[in-house]
């Protein structure tokens, strides 16, 4: 061992001794080796990862690069669509578009022998396309989820694969009407095309609202998605399909030409079902008729008959127009602005009261109040009833109906007779049934509601119900819920379901015509609620055209009222509240 | 006298710009190429690490695309997945579904109305409270 002494001299530049410099040398070569040493190992280090990813990994490696090219979608998807339970109405699913580079194809053959039975294209047909030495070559567009997957699983870096969002209605066409389509040129119609704006997560998110990992508000709790904006309506899916089901089988029933059903909750406006017929699949609009494409329960006017009769009447009692017990002497006509005015039957009732002028849907009586109303009235308690305006529900182009007033041209002296009992107006179904609400809203038109809830990027935010207008005093209104109670008991046989208690109005309309009313065709309607005591929905009927005795809203629309009120009533589990009895169906 | 030449040589060696002709374990030995070794050897090892985490950065690189690619395959799958249970649930499928297995709505159903009076006494089985 070379002492300090020794070091430190050597260090110096003195001579060292034989022995010495045998040991400096010795040192130098075992740092020599060491450095060596190092190298040596860094490169056999660098030699085994090389051989590690060559060897051992390979088929790692393999992987990553022997894949389809699979491209990102073009767009996010948008937002789903559901019912106030969670059920799900509309969703984007995925397509798929292949193409080939067919620069990159190794075994043509081989490869169309895999791709052809997947797409349904002939194998020479593809070998004669991946024989060629093209960097793109579109092979197939629309080809379903489960075909898509597939050529991913094939894992052939030639393949080039890219999903394309296409909008699914896994209920076909239930609520066709209500949910629309958009198209892509960015128009359409529904929830879809008025919503398109959160549907699409163009809405900044409401930070203030509760956050959600999981939407609770029915029977079928969702994951909200995170990029975009989910929308509740108020629909039930299920009161949806048995209104459905039930204005097909009266449009059968009863040979009607079309027809409209509208289910809503009276107090908070929220529309369970909004049927009509004809209807539509939305995921096939491309190949249907465009007419059918706009919603008649908002978009389409027509004359209400006999269910606006109610209308007339509370606006007498409510402005002391006539008193609650009125009892009027019916001759079986009346002349209005020189028109004389005759029953639907042609017959007289004699001395009637109020509930048996709508109990018997007397016209020269209903004329004779709104004389005693005074067209001003009429026109302002109509317009406070919400006719004349849309409704705003949000399904887009709708329709304000129309009231004719003294000094617009079109006005007639007879029309304070004839609009007393709905004719020489005309509505939309939305307008007409939500009219009705002020009579079980203690005077109140709530405003129509067809959104529950969106979850905006997973914050919920809830809509509220709200009023529209007030139309009439409470006690006006209370008193009109006894009067149509009893207009069911007394002449709509039709609409009476056992062990329930009904209020509601029929009406049969004549249908304009270039120069008058069409001889035959009518417009059959039934507005209903049930139980009376505490309804718990409101049904509007409305069938077009239906043929022979049918013709008559108390004979086609009331029983098509009491069979969906008695499913509805199963379905919600609702106790009977009375004794009025009725027919079996 | 060799040995002193060596370690005049040596000495020579440590004044800078002197050319000179050494052998090859001189060279090596020298302080100046023990420092010319340490760099050469920790521009190695930095070059290695370089490497390293290149090739670890590309590894990840890769994850991540197959991980989003997954994670968008995944997405996709859940919401076809989601769109055949709203087919199978819908309404009109569980209607025919249960037609089929010979039940009827409860619409259609007949249904017996049972009226109790005082004579008849509660149905078997009702209990009674105090």
């Amino acid at each position: 061992m070379p002492t300090t002494e020794t070091r430190g001299r050597a260090h110096k530049g003195s001579k060292p001794s034989g022995a010495a410099e045998q040991r400096l040398h010795a040192r130098r070569r075992r740092r020599i080796y060491v450095v060596l040493a190092v190298s040596v190992g860094v490169a056999l280090l660098l030699a085994w990862r090389l051989t590690y990813w060559q060897l051992v990994a390979r088929e790692q490696v393999l992987r990553h690069r022997a894949v389809a090219q699979v491209r990102p979608a073009q767009q996010p998807p948008r937002g789903t669509i559901r019912d106030r339970n969670g059920y799900l109405l509309a969703i984007d699913t995925t397509e798929y578009k292949l193409g080939v580079s067919a620069n990159l194809v190794a075994h043509a053959e081989s490869l169309a022998r895999e791709v052809a039975p997947l797409i349904g294209r002939p194998e020479d047909e593809l070998v004669e396309l991946f024989s060629r030495n093209d960097a793109y070559i579109p092979i197939a567009a629309g080809l379903p989820y489960t075909v898509g997957q597939a050529l991913i699983n094939l894992n052939n870096p030639a393949l080039v694969i890219e999903p394309v969002l296409k909008r699914a209605y896994p209920n076909g066409p239930l609520a066709a009407h209500v949910l629309g389509f958009v198209n892509e040129a960015g128009t359409g119609y529904g929830v879809e095309r008025t919503m398109a704006k959160w549907l699409d997560g163009q809405v900044p998110p409401n930070t203030d609202a509760p956050a959600a990992e999981e939407i609770k508000l029915g029977a079928r709790p969702f994951a909200p998605m995170r990029e975009g904006v989910d929308i509740i309506l108020t629909l039930d899916r299920n009161v949806q399909f048995m209104a459905e089901q039930e204005l097909a089988d009266a449009i059968a029933r009863y040979d009607a030409e079309g027809g409209t059903i509208i289910v809503m909750d009276p107090h908070t406006g929220d529309v369970l079902a909004m049927a009509n017929w004809p209807s539509y699949d939305p995921n096939q609009y491309a190949t249907t008729p465009p007419e059918l494409f706009a919603n008649p329960a908002t978009a389409k006017q027509y004359e209400p008959g006999s269910v606006f009769k109610a209308i007339t009447v509370a606006s007498a009692l409510d402005s002391g127009a006539i008193s609650p017990n009125l009892v009027y002497r019916d001759t079986g006509v009346i002349e209005v602005g020189g028109r004389l005015i005759r029953n639907w039957d042609g017959g007289s009732r004699g001395l009637i009261t109020i509930s048996e002028i709508l109990g018997y849907s007397v016209n020269t009586a209903v004329a004779w109040i709104n004389l005693q109303l005074g067209v001003e009235r009429f026109v302002e308690y109509v317009r406070r009833f919400g006719f004349g305006e849309p409704t705003n529900l949000g399904l887009g182009e709708e329709a304000s109906g129309f009231i004719k007033e003294p000094g617009d041209g079109l006005w007639h002296p007879s029309d304070v007779g004839t609009n007393a009992f709905g004719q020489g107006i005309a509505v939309t179904p939305i307008q007409m049934i939500d009219a009705y609400t002020a009579f079980l809203n203690d005077g109140v038109v709530v405003q129509p509601r067809l959104v529950k809830a969106v979850v905006n990027h997973g914050h919920l935010e809830e809509t509220t119900p709200r009023e529209r207008s007030r139309a009439i005093a409470p006690e006006t209104a209370r008193f009109m819920q006894e009067v149509l109670v009893n207009a069911v008991e007394l002449g709509i046989e039709n609409a009476r379901i056992e062990g329930y208690r009904v209020g509601g109005k029929s009406g049969t309309a004549e249908v304009p015509i270039p120069g008058g009313y069409h001889p035959t065709d009518t417009i059959a309607s039934f507005i209903g609620f049930v139980p009376a005591g505490a309804p718990k929905f409101l049904i509007l009927v409305k069938l077009d055209k239906p043929k022979g005795v049918y013709r008559w809203g108390s004979q086609s629309a009331a029983p098509t009222f009491r069979r969906l009120a008695r499913r509805l009533l199963t379905y919600w589990n609702v106790p009977p509240d009375g004794s009025q009895t009725a027919q079996r169906p | 006298m060799a040995s002193d030449s060596r370690l005049m040589n040596q000495s020579i060696l440590r004044v800078r710009g002197t050319a000179r002709t050494l052998s090859a374990p001189q060279i090596m030995t020298g302080p100046v190429a023990r420092r010319a070794l340490l760099l050469l050897s920790l521009i190695g090892l930095i070059l290695f690490l370089y490497l390293a985490e290149i090739s670890q950065m590309n590894t990840t690189a890769f994850d991540i695309q197959a991980l989003e690619r997954r994670y968008r395959q995944l997405q996709e799958t859940n919401r076809e997945l989601e769109r055949q249970i709203a087919e199978l649930e819908s309404p009109a499928r569980v209607l025919e579904f249960a037609r089929e297995n010979g039940f009827v709505p409860a619409y259609e159903a007949d249904e017996i109305i049972i009226e109790l009076t005082p004579d008849a006494g509660l149905p078997a089985g009702a209990g009674a409270e105090e």
